[in-house]
């Protein structure tokens, strides 16, 4: 019987040789669209086996922030959307609903910083990027009784679980410290009670019992935030792999976490396939044959975005992986982010 | 403050003084919320926080400590309760007593952790704890002050947010203090916080 990490490392080989072909490109060809997009010849090579032409790749390595649409969150445990884009609209700011949520606003311009707002700092709203704002929609914890946020951070995803379900506890785990105190800051701000937050790597989630929800946004390469100054470096395939590795461990501890009919949703704000679809497939594979459960991907229930991949550098993943949702800047104006939706049987 | 206080239940009298500083503000009291306190009762500062009970079960019924529960509310220190910004989330749209009511130059004034003048106040409500809390017109929960010979000063505004509340220093949840305070409002670097 192959572990998930066993299972993970074969497709890393059958990516790394993908990778190390170029995607298709010619070697100067990957060099120099590395160099014009401050990228990695790897991520080139990634973008044009995923994409499947030098075009979209170029596409997605050229995005920008001015591509991506710059959105926030109304905290509806305080005010509603229309009213709060009416406050900053008198404030001078254009915004319109982001019509794929029911609390967010795409702000088309704005005469000063959105975190400078009054209504910012009262609590009013949270800045938060278009796609971020999907895995938490995805999991819709509406109703559930007992919720993790594994890797929270500084609870944007967190605190908006407490928007969707603000009775039921929150637990919120993070390595970090200073996120953490970050996360307080934001619990405090919008006014959610329900969280309980750990300082504790969640590979330890089983210790905390079972859950009927849960949230893996996992600690990824960040490839999705390239078009922002802050998210453009070059990645080297050893990075992804690590990160896979990591996920892979993360994502087989929360679903064991899951109680029967549980739902997890793993994001990463990554589009490549070894983060996303590989790293799932490995751990329900593993999962299944290790007789853990049965658990299947099921739709997120989100009404855009592209299918799951499930054809990559050689590897052929079940049709059920296109129920996962993929999101490009170049394509959908977001960051670049994967989700997929779990159910336990 | 002991350095590795324990989240619990908070004593009767710390729970009588968290009840009149909210008395003091809002006729209804916590609504639906817990008060669960952490640090030893008696030495050195309590950490007050407003859990909603459901995560207040969670948070005293599990094996291991949390970092943070809920929303820091208050302090009490030396039989005297600091009313941090977390207690105004708590009193949301029900503070009814113990107030100032502040015109948009005051707001913005307050938000960069400056001190209210007495032109600024278009309604005030007496407050027998000393401390009110600062609203502005929409009644939205500005900060809290208290009264110094003429103005009111500045112990904590929403501001602090951005000034220093991100800035990731502290420690866990019992520990949870100076970012929350007044001192810290007060030194940081003001915001552009546009009215």
């Amino acid at each position: 019987m192959r572990s998930a990490l066993e299972r993970l490392s074969e497709g890393l080989t059958l990516a790394r040789g993908a990778v190390e072909r170029g995607g298709g490109l010619a070697p100067r060809e990957l060099a120099a669209l590395a160099e014009r997009h401050g990228a990695h010849p790897d991520q080139v090579a990634r973008y044009a086996e995923l994409l499947g032409s030098r075009e979209e790749a170029e596409g997605m390595l050229g995005a920008r922030e001015g591509d991506v649409m710059r959105t926030l969150r109304a905290n509806t445990l305080r005010v509603d959307r229309d009213e709060l884009a009416s406050r900053l609209e008198a404030k001078g700011a254009s915004v319109r609903p982001y019509r794929h949520t029911p609390y967010g606003l795409v702000v088309e311009e704005s005469p000063i910083p959105l975190a400078a707002y009054h209504e910012h700092l009262l609590g009013l709203f949270y800045i938060q990027g278009p796609a971020s704002m999907l895995p938490v929609l995805a999991l819709s914890p509406e109703g559930a009784s007992r919720i993790a946020d594994a890797a929270a951070g500084v609870g944007g995803k967190a605190t908006q679980i407490s928007q969707h379900n603000p009775r039921s506890p929150v637990i919120a785990l993070d390595v970090s410290e200073r996120k953490l105190m970050a996360l307080k800051a934001n619990a405090s701000r919008l006014g959610a009670f329900n969280i309980v937050a750990y300082l504790m790597d969640a590979r330890g989630i089983g210790s905390l019992g079972e859950f009927d929800r849960v949230l893996l946004d996992a600690p990824c390469t960040g490839e999705g935030l390239m078009p922002f100054a802050r998210g453009r470096r070059p990645r080297p395939q050893g990075e992804v792999e690590s990160a896979a590795r990591v996920q892979v461990e993360l994502l087989e501890s929360a679903l064991r976490s899951l109680g029967p009919g549980g739902e997890l949703v793993y994001s990463t704000c990554s589009t490549n396939f070894e983060e996303n679809e590989l790293v799932v497939h490995s751990v329900l594979e593993a999962l299944e044959d290790s007789g853990a459960g049965h658990f299947s991907l099921v739709d997120t229930g989100l009404d855009f975005g592209d299918a799951g991949a499930v054809e990559y550098a050689g590897i052929s993943l079940p049709s059920q992986f296109r129920l996962c949702r993929r999101f490009y800047p170049h394509r959908h104006a977001t960051e670049g982010f994967t989700i997929c939706r779990i159910r336990r049987s | 403050m002991p350095d590795k206080a324990v989240l619990r239940r908070c004593t009767r009298e710390e729970l009588d003084l968290i009840r009149s500083e909210v008395l003091c503000h809002s006729s209804g009291g916590l609504v639906g919320l817990d008060v669960l306190c952490a640090g030893a009762p008696g030495s050195g500062c309590v950490e007050v926080l407003a859990v909603h009970p459901s995560a207040s079960a969670e948070a005293l019924g599990g094996g291991r400590p949390p970092f943070l529960a809920g929303v820091h509310a208050a302090r009490i220190c030396g039989g005297r309760v600091e009313p941090l910004m977390g207690l105004l989330s708590a009193l949301w749209g029900s503070i009814d007593r113990g107030y100032l009511i502040v015109d948009e130059r005051a707001e913005a004034v307050f938000l960069y952790g400056r001190d209210v003048l007495p032109r600024g106040v278009i309604r005030r409500s007496p407050s027998p704890c000393g401390t009110y809390a600062v609203l502005n017109r929409r009644r939205e929960p500005l900060g809290w002050a208290r009264r110094r010979g003429r103005v009111y000063a500045n112990l904590v505004d929403a501001g602090w947010y951005l000034r220093s509340g991100l800035r990731g220093r502290g420690r866990p949840l019992c520990l949870i203090t100076a970012q929350d305070s007044a001192n810290t409002a007060s030194r940081a670097r003001p915001i552009h916080a546009p009215t």
